[in-house]
């Protein structure tokens, strides 16, 4: 049996007295979307932040593509990495913030080719076409010149998933990318990330998006208490909760739409 | 009471002279002091308790004394502990030591105001450390450093005055030269005053250019 292309394993993590991860293991394959839907300060972001090891778990793995974050590959495999080393490994996991986080001295061009010129060596020219391409695919070619402050946010947010693509990861991980917008921007940042997933990338999605978990998500996996009580598709986990937590969680948001 | 600047022209080489030596103390500290400033500030903010306890201890005793006691344990102390130096490098050696916990201050709140994601999303995008803090950390540090960082320069040109102390030949003890020969201060004084004023000016010149360069790469979070 091939191993996943994405495996946690038994993650855990505290803060003090909280525990935000309680032993979590999912496993993802190549090109396989799973939406985290929870309560908020139920864990879900942690659980983002330790894949891409931001923020290292106290205890656990992660496989990526085979490799174990943040330890050496092969015989070196139980030698933890140093953060220098960890950035390597975390270049090639797309992350895209609740609140986009780009950086605001730069200009939205210079906010793409920065990583892909520092990390991944490209000359300022490639970098800038391999930019101007995704700016296309998101819908923001021309605004290359504009500080991220004189953008909307819905296209704040559209640079930041650009910017994140520019690495060419081959996971991008989403930490509530939509929670920070005014619902009329909502849309905008939904339809790149469909089309993202249509093209095959491998996203692992924590939201309060329930038509995208619905309609775009291959899996929906629930998170309660540092826990995943419940995965499946969408239509399972959505409309027939199995988990009294997932049930009383769906009921909640109905009725707060 | 007349003013009579008649004399003037006379001493002006020896207040040029003393100038020369405000204007190089005055660099020679801010080119030490400022990453003297950014050691300090990253010892201020540093994971380990006991590091930022003893910088701020520090702070708190290099701060608290008056410059003028630091320029004599530079000038009179350190020989008796082996370290004989020179007026110039001894007034050097204590503004720097004073300026660089004033400006790690500066620094410290300038970094804190940089929001954590701004780190956090250069470590997603897997960005050096290094290059983290020269390209996205310290260039947000500037809008709200730089005001209170030209007002310290301000400090150390007025401060090297002090430096007369330890007879380091700057502008105010040239002054102070000249008139004790000639016995017209007010005049003098008047003169050194009027060159002190204009090398503030170039300070605040260099603080609307930076403001303005500041602001137009400036945005908002």
């Amino acid at each position: 049996m091939p191993s996943p292309f994405v495996s946690a394993s038994n993650l855990r993590k505290t803060y003090g007295d909280f525990t935000a991860l309680d032993g979590v293991s999912l496993s993802m394959d190549r090109g396989e979307v799973v939406a985290v839907i929870g309560a908020s300060g139920s864990g879900k972001s942690t659980l983002l932040r330790c894949i891409n090891y931001l923020d290292p778990p106290d205890s656990g793995e992660v496989r990526v593509d085979g490799v174990r974050i943040g330890y050496g590959e092969g015989a070196r495999e139980d030698r933890a990495l140093p953060e220098r080393d960890i950035r390597r490994q975390r270049a090639e996991i797309g992350m895209v913030f609740q609140h986009f986080n780009l950086f605001p001295h730069f200009t939205v061009l210079q906010n793409l080719i920065e990583a892909p010129m520092a990390v991944r060596g490209l000359s300022r020219a490639e970098a800038t076409e391999r930019a101007r391409d995704l700016l296309n695919r998101v819908g923001l070619s021309g605004r290359e010149g504009a500080f991220p402050a004189e953008l909307s946010g819905g296209q704040q947010q559209r640079v930041a998933i650009a910017r994140a693509l520019c690495m060419k990861p081959r996971l991008m991980l989403f930490d509530e990318p939509t929670s920070a917008l005014d619902p009329e921007l909502v849309g905008e940042v939904i339809a790149v990330m469909r089309s993202l997933a249509e093209e095959g990338m491998t996203m692992l999605v924590v939201t309060h998006e329930m038509d995208f978990a619905a309609q775009t998500a291959s899996r929906v996996a629930f998170f309660d208490a540092g826990k995943i009580v419940e995965t499946g598709p969408p239509a399972q986990v959505l409309r027939s909760p199995q988990h009294p937590r997932t049930q009383a969680f769906l009921q909640r948001i109905l009725r707060s739409h | 009471m007349t003013l009579d600047f008649s004399t003037i022209p006379e001493v002006w080489p020896a207040l040029m002279k003393g100038a020369g030596v405000t204007i190089q103390l005055t660099l020679a500290v801010l080119i030490l002091a400022t990453p003297g400033g950014l050691l300090v500030a990253f010892l201020r903010l540093a994971p380990q308790p006991w590091l930022r306890a003893l910088v701020l201890a520090l702070s708190w005793i290099f701060r608290g004394i008056p410059p003028l006691l630091l320029l004599f344990f530079a000038f009179f102390g350190l020989p008796i502990m082996g370290l004989t130096l020179q007026p110039l490098p001894a007034a050097i050696l204590a503004m720097t030591t004073y300026m660089s916990f004033y400006f790690g201050e500066i620094f410290a709140s300038g970094l804190r105001s940089v929001p954590p994601g701004q780190a956090q999303a250069a470590a997603a995008l897997g960005i050096p450390a290094h290059r983290t803090l020269m390209r996205i950390i310290l260039p947000q540090t500037i809008p709200a450093a730089l005001p209170p960082y030209i007002s310290h320069a301000t400090e150390i040109l007025k401060g090297t005055a002090l430096a007369a102390a330890v007879a380091v030949p700057e502008l105010s003890n040239a002054a102070k030269k000249i008139f004790v020969v000639t016995y017209r201060p007010l005049e003098v004084l008047i003169v050194a005053a009027a060159i002190y004023a204009l090398l503030d000016g170039v300070l605040l010149l260099l603080q609307m250019f930076g403001e303005r360069w500041s602001n137009r790469r400036r945005a908002g979070r």
